[in-house]
């Protein structure tokens, strides 16, 4: 079915001064489906989403948000859109009560049970003053003010960030309750992989403001495997490997971690020879730690100056 | 029913296939048993906390191999170990697998011995998991 | 947007409710201040007119409205809470408009109120022992509208994404210039003719940056330009303050020179060179100094300033306005003068010519005296006083004994007890009295100078004339008229100085003429004296200031003669600089691949703004990064889809063979 993703961008980049913060992001997000956007710290993620909703001017490339220009998003389509940013920023000097008359204002299709449903869960009072509320408390806040307008596209930039695990389950739990209808989409960044794992469909990877990554959640973590080969004596230097992550020396044994695995690679690894190989699976995260992680050979924490890779 | 399926994230396991994986020992071991009835893709997904859509594949992957079936307006049950397929039917829906098997190593530079090797092995990774218990020729 | 306004309005509050409590207290210290001065005496005029409260009104509108458009731009300063107010299912601009309602609304409470108080206790009787007319609030209404152009201002200040230290406050700037419009315009429509412009220029730079973030990219031209011509404002004002700076610390320059005529009571006349820093250089008409009787040696300044000759004189003005109209709108004069103060009561004279009465305790007018010609159903023209000039000695105001008043046709003797005037001297048939005041002599004896279009004569007061001579040259060239009164005491001169306007359209060549006469025999000299000479200066500030500043500023500063004076005098050669700034720009279009439109619009706008329109320039743009092509090898900036050199796009980010990418149909 084609049908129109709801977020889709082309070329879209953007620079801080000299420093390319996004590049050439080309991204399509289909409807319905719930979309991690991943990355480390300062890899663009949060630049990539302001210049979705058009809080920031991509220096080049576009980007088009339920069908809509991101820098001239109409009114309509705003309402539409949910979007929860990281510091969870609200009015201080607002109680609870105050923010949710201010926002059901401008949606006439605020919903007071969903609204309530979650300010229940997070357990918050009705006259609580936004700068007296924890973090946890207020991203609760924010994200009921977000879910009541019942938006068709949720947009959120690391809602998890500084949750306790209570607040961190109440949000994943939020995020699977929206998925019951299947026009919902979300689009969401977040550092927290084992949520992601819980509940995403597809994951997006940005490295240093570049699209590595952009596949189902499982292919992601099937396409990076781990390589134990086992040796008499001290491993030898590795040959160069095609899709090469991080390789890992110890004393006996040689780690290695890659993408793509084939008969290439094993054949590489094989003229080693090793005592055994073994291909350990990985675990979400730890696949994407070491794809995100420092390429090339190491041990331990400091560089080892004997080897090259 | 005294079913409890535990996922760990984080785990170099799939959470679909740890779902198929717990279900399947559950019918393995009795707990489980033939006519008991496995909680909707939608309230399973909200009891782990999980995307409906990962249950959804858990289920579809059992439902293939014949643990369980869906009944429209009942809910997903347990059902006896049955030939889900008539020999025919099994091979014409094998054929097109086999291909894609083949023609995906042999993509990835695999030699034909280099795949039967493979293939005996991952057969008797299967046996052993699995406990003498499938059906197979 | 009725919800923003309302979240505005509970924000800010507090802001104007703490402005209001400023400046009631500014107001009351004013009103304080005033009825110390009638208490005093003190020549006391309106306190809806005095220089202290304009300068106190102007500054509190100003930081006033600054910060309430600041503060209400901050409110939103970070970033995530900018993007949670802007994410709303309203434009943008509903936005700024519920932000500017409010913020307006909340300017009118703490600005407007206590004025509108303080207006309405000025026009209630008993309060104010001056003349009200509703015209007098026009300089309060213009400095309550100034604080809403230095609103945009603070709202401009704080929206700006600027990189410059302190480029950020350029949009005072314009403000700046709206508060020398305000104080220096002579008219009221001039001011709001100023406000308006610089507000609307204000308002559209602060909705472009607005709806852009703050970034100057992505604004559309009409709110570019705006944002630049604000930006060429404060330019002006800083690259003027540098040549200020400079020109203080410059060494040399300093060396003025300016001359005086000076008279002595034999009537002889002296010219006296002042400079800087040295004796200043007396001689007579024929070039020789003076010399001291008893020594013989050259007088010093300070002792012939012991022989100098009693001098009076009045400008002429014809109509009862007179020399009012010259008055600005914010003066009071404009609207009456202190004719008299006595006892406990104060005469004023009005602009429309009539004498009112105020009694200082009780603040209420108490009479009028006008012109008994009305009741007899004289001509029009003739209704009404005129204003005297006021008398000076050595600079000191000189009260006077009797009480003298002239119509245009009549000069009275007027009794303030009896309310009664006694007609003294009148004009001829188709003549009328320009300017008169009345003097004391040095043997005590009051005269009375009165000038007509035809005469100038000297009256006692009975109304008997001393001298009277030919008003030659005459009005308007002509507009002032000086009597020394010289010894013997039947013997005078008079001075007949140009008018300053009319000297500068002949272009300085009108020239003050002198008459020495004796009582009863007429004119015995006559001597046109000539121009004395004038230089050095400001000369360094000068030139600088004519080299660097907007061409087409200077241009329009000399032939509109914009606030009644030329400050920057026009020089060909600023086109040096200008054309200077021009290469500057241009090398830096091309650098970074503006389009042609662009190069050739900047072109122009430097050539017309010279130094300050490249600050200005400098301080808006946003350079684009730059890097090398794959293709020609050559540096291109980065927002554009293709190289401007060679066309090629760009090249797609480097593969490390760690890329997974599947689609996503399978869901």
């Amino acid at each position: 079915m084609s049908e129109q993703p709801v977020i889709r961008t082309r070329e879209l980049t953007c620079y801080f001064g000299r420093k390319c913060a996004v590049q050439a992001l080309n991204l399509e997000v289909p409807r319905g489906c719930v979309f991690a956007f991943l990355g480390r710290n300062g890899s663009g993620k949060t630049t990539a989403i302001r210049m979705l909703l058009g809080m920031l001017a991509p220096t080049r490339g576009e980007a088009a948000v339920l069908g809509c220009d991101s820098q001239a998003l109409a009114p309509e389509t705003r309402a539409r859109i949910g979007y929860l940013t990281e510091e969870h920023q609200l009015y201080g000097w607002m109680s609870v009560r105050q923010a949710a008359d201010f926002q059901s204002a401008f949606y006439p299709g605020w919903n007071k049970r969903i609204f309530g449903g979650v300010i229940d869960h997070f357990g918050l009072q009705s006259e609580a003053r936004v700068k007296d509320l924890s973090r946890g408390e207020r991203a609760g806040l924010c994200l009921a003010l977000t879910l009541a307008p019942d938006p068709e596209l949720l947009i959120l930039d690391d809602p998890a960030l500084s949750l306790d695990p209570v607040a961190r389950r109440s949000l994943v739990e939020s995020m699977i309750y929206l998925t019951g209808r299947s026009d919902r989409t979300i689009f969401f960044s977040s550092h927290n992989l084992a949520d992601v794992e819980r509940v995403a469909d597809f994951i997006a990877v940005l490295d240093c403001g570049v699209l590595r990554a952009c596949c189902p959640l499982e292919s992601f973590r099937s396409s990076v495997q781990e390589v134990r080969l086992r040796f008499s004596g001290a491993p030898p230097l590795l040959p160069k490997i095609p899709g090469l992550l991080q390789a890992f020396r110890l004393e006996q044994e040689l780690r290695v971690t890659c993408v793509h695995y084939n008969g290439a690679t094993e054949q590489a690894l094989r003229s080693l020879s090793p005592e055994t190989m073994e291909i350990l699976p990985l675990g979400l995260e730890d696949a994407f730690i070491s794809y995100l992680g420092k390429r090339g050979e190491k041990s331990f924490i400091l560089a080892d100056p004997e080897v090259q890779s | 029913m005294n079913f409890n399926c535990v996922i760990n994230t984080g785990s170099s396991t799939a959470i679909y296939k740890q779902i198929t994986d717990q279900v399947r020992l559950a019918v393995a071991t009795g707990r489980l048993r033939a006519g008991d009835q496995l909680p909707s893709v939608r309230v399973f997904a909200e009891t782990l906390v999980l995307n409906p859509n990962t249950v959804a594949r858990a289920y579809s992957d059992l439902a293939r191999e014949g643990l369980i079936e869906s009944r429209p307006g009942r809910g997903v049950f347990i059902i006896p170990k049955r030939k889900v397929f008539a020999r025919e039917e099994g091979r014409r829906r094998l054929e097109p697998l086999l291909d894609a098997l083949i023609g995906e190593a042999m993509a990835m530079d695999f030699t034909a011995a280099d795949l039967q090797a493979a293939f005996a092995k991952k057969l008797s990774q299967w046996q052993h998991e699995n406990g003498g218990k499938k059906n197979h020729e | 947007m009725k919800e923003i306004m309302l979240k505005e309005w509970r924000e800010q509050m507090k802001v104007a409710l703490l402005g209001l409590a400023i400046l009631i207290f500014l107001l009351t210290l004013d009103y304080r201040a005033y009825t110390r001065q009638l208490e005093n005496m003190n020549a006391p005029g309106t306190p809806l007119m005095d220089g202290e409260l304009f300068g106190q009104a102007a500054f509190f509108c100003a930081i006033f409205g600054m910060a309430l458009g600041w503060l209400q731009i901050r409110a939103e300063k970070h970033r995530d809470l900018w993007a949670f107010l802007v994410h709303h299912p309203i434009t943008r601009t509903a936005i700024l408009l519920g932000k500017i309602g409010a913020g307006l609304s909340l300017y009118a409470l703490g600005a407007g109120l206590p004025l509108l108080g303080f207006i309405a206790l000025v026009r209630t009787p008993g309060h104010v022992a001056a003349p009200f007319e509703w015209a007098m609030t026009l300089p309060l209404a213009g400095l309550f509208l100034l604080g809403i152009v230095y609103y945009f201002a603070g709202m401009l200040t704080g929206v700006r994404q600027a990189r410059w230290y302190g480029s950020r406050g350029f949009g005072l700037g314009l403000a700046f210039f709206a508060s020398i419009g305000v104080a220096q315009s002579h008219e009221f429509w001039q001011v709001l003719l100023i406000l308006a412009m610089t507000g609307a220029v204000l308002a559209l730079a602060v909705w472009g940056s607005f709806q852009s973030g703050g970034y100057y990219r992505s604004q559309s031209m009409p709110c570019k330009l705006a944002l630049t011509a604000a930006c060429v404002a404060a330019a002006v004002i800083v690259v003027q303050v540098a040549i200020d700076l400079f020109a203080v610390l410059a060494p040399e320059s300093r060396s003025f020179s300016y001359g005086e005529y000076l008279f002595t009571k034999n009537g002889a006349v002296y010219k006296v060179t002042h400079h800087e820093s040295e004796e200043p250089e007396i001689v007579d008409l024929d070039g020789k100094p003076p010399l001291d009787d008893k020594t013989g040696r050259p007088m010093k300044l300070e002792d012939l300033q012991q022989h100098l000759a009693p001098a009076w004189g009045t400008s002429v003005c014809f109509g009862t306005l007179g020399e009012r109209r010259d008055a600005r709108y914010l003066n009071s004069y404009r609207f009456f003068g202190l004719w008299l103060m006595a006892e406990k009561t104060l005469w004023y004279l009005r602009h429309d010519g009539a004498l009112v009465s105020f009694d200082s305790v009780t603040r209420r007018q108490t009479g009028t005296l006008s012109d008994p010609a009305i009741s007899i159903g004289a001509s029009p023209a003739a209704a009404g006083f005129i204003p005297s000039s006021d008398a000076y000695e050595n600079g000191v105001r000189v009260p006077e004994p009797g009480r003298i008043l002239a119509s245009a046709t009549t000069v009275y003797l007027a009794d303030l007890h009896r309310h009664a005037l006694k007609p003294i001297w009148t004009a001829g048939n188709d003549d009328s009295i320009g300017g008169y005041g009345s003097y004391t002599t040095t043997s005590a004896e009051q005269r009375v100078l009165v000038v007509t279009r035809r005469s100038v004569q000297l009256l006692d007061t009975n109304g008997q004339a001393e001298w009277s001579v030919p008003y030659q040259p005459s009005y308007p060239a002509y507009s002032r008229i000086s009597v020394l009164f010289l010894e013997p005491a039947n013997r005078f001169a008079i001075g007949f100085y140009p008018d300053s306007k009319a000297d500068k359209k002949s272009g300085g060549k009108l020239l003050t003429r002198m008459e020495w006469l004796t009582a009863g025999e007429g004119i015995s000299k006559s001597v046109d004296l000539p121009r004395l000479p004038r230089s050095g200066g400001d000369d360094f500030v000068i030139k600088s200031v004519s080299l660097l500043m907007p061409p087409s500023l200077m241009a329009a500063a000399a032939f509109g003669e914009v606030f009644g004076e030329v400050f920057w005098p026009w020089n060909p050669w600023c086109l040096i600089p200008a054309g200077l700034c021009a290469m500057v720009g241009w090398w830096l279009g091309r650098r970074y691949s503006f389009p042609a439109k662009a190069q050739v619009g900047w072109l122009a706008f430097h050539f017309l703004f010279g130094l300050p329109g490249l600050l200005a320039f400098l301080s808006v743009q946003e350079w684009p990064a730059r890097e090398t092509c794959p293709r020609c090898q050559k540096l291109r900036v980065v927002d554009r889809e293709q190289c401007p050199h060679c066309g090629a796009d760009f090249a797609p980010p480097e593969k490390n063979g760690t890329e997974i990418f599947e689609s996503l149909r399978a869901n």
